[in-house]
């Protein structure tokens, strides 16, 4: 498939086709033919009401593939790759069931969504070289420099008690995840 | 032994290899997260496609049999009803039926292996998840009409909405037919 460009380098918008008919749609979410560069193994689903924010979070060791069923939501995102650790650049996605696409998030970029309406999400994960551990920062953090939609959201307990982004950096130091492109 | 944190299966006693997986999710103030396939869960299937189908209320889709490729569901939103017949020749349940209800409020996947025939009858609109084993091949997309008093599947409904191919779906006896020389074609030698 074609993708629709970088809104971060190696963050990929994937366009998915809604095939619609009398009875509703049909979507292809993904195929493991389409050459994503990732090898998916598991597939979690979040049901969100307005106002709600997931995130923000940070996989390692592991890159995401997420599609967003229904409503309509903002993904915020922080490329925190590199040596030295440095924020590479933030910026925010639109995602709506109008316009499905597939948003793949490599590795060592920090995410969140803020959910505008009920809506349903799949986030699937591809196999990492060791278990991820939970990592992420507030996503209010001024240092990350993603320009929410809102000031205020609903969080989880886990996601309300996420350390400041210096955090995060510090803990990211401790692992120093090899990414693409680096000498390891 | 499975580890405490991969979901509680159970059979459906009606049809072999049908499987109930009952997903745990988790729910606070930013919604509900619900894991609902992992490969370390060792299901025996290894989906290659997922697909998203969102069904309006009195929609049915099926009745559908495939020789080759096994079907994972999970309803996201709604409420359905899966029609099930074994189709298997030599099945130790060959010919028996079940109706399984699913809500999206008891978060549930269902594995059905090859052979088996099944419909869903979407009872509120839904949203459901279909991961598959192999991609999509019409030759390996059978069915049979939803309506058919040999199928002994006793829908809740009289006028659902179908699509043109399952309007014009032809007998059960003839799918019978066509699915044996599938499935002796899809058995390695």
């Amino acid at each position: 498939m074609e993708g629709w460009g970088e809104p971060l380098e190696g963050v990929r918008l994937q366009p998915l086709t809604v095939h619609p008919d009398h009875r509703g749609t049909f979507t292809e979410v993904f195929r493991e033919s389409w050459n994503t560069g990732i090898e998916l193994e598991g597939w979690d689903m979040l049901s969100t009401e307005p106002g709600a924010l997931w995130g923000v979070h940070l996989r390692a060791w592991s890159d995401c593939y997420l599609v967003l069923l229904q409503g309509r939501a903002t993904a915020g995102l922080c490329d925190l790759r590199g040596q030295p650790l440095a924020r590479r650049g933030s910026t925010v996605v639109e995602l709506s069931d109008e316009a499905r696409v597939a948003l793949i998030i490599p590795r060592g970029v920090a995410h969140g969504l803020y959910f505008h309406e009920p809506s349903v999400l799949v986030i699937a994960t591809s196999r990492g070289r060791q278990p991820e551990r939970g990592l992420g920062c507030a996503w209010d953090d001024p240092a990350l420099e993603i320009p929410w939609p809102s000031t205020h959201a609903r969080l989880s307990p886990r996601d309300a008690a996420l350390p400041p982004l210096a955090e995060l950096r510090e803990a990211l130091a401790a692992i120093t995840p090899p990414y693409p492109g680096e000498v390891t | 032994m499975m580890p405490d944190h991969w979901p509680r299966r159970s059979k459906v006693p009606e049809i072999a290899g049908v499987e109930r997986i009952h997903l745990e999710s988790h729910a606070d103030a930013g919604g509900v997260s619900t894991q609902v396939f992992h490969r370390e869960w060792q299901l025996g299937i290894h989906p290659v496609q997922w697909n998203a189908v969102q069904s309006e209320a009195n929609v049915l889709r099926g009745v559908h049999v495939h020789a080759v490729h096994e079907d994972y569901i999970v309803l996201l939103k709604g409420q359905t009803l899966v029609g099930l017949r074994d189709l298997r020749p030599g099945a130790p349940t060959e010919g028996n039926t079940a109706v399984l209800e699913l809500k999206a409020e008891l978060l549930e996947a269902v594995r059905i292996p090859p052979g088996v025939a099944h419909g869903f009858y979407f009872t509120r609109s839904s949203l459901h998840l279909n991961a598959v084993s192999h991609y999509w091949n019409l030759a390996d997309e059978l069915g049979c009409h939803w309506a058919d008093p040999q199928l002994r599947l006793d829908w809740p409904v009289r006028e659902p909405l179908l699509s043109q191919r399952d309007a014009s779906a032809g007998s059960l006896r003839d799918l019978v037919d066509t699915l044996r020389t599938r499935l002796q074609e899809a058995t390695p030698s």
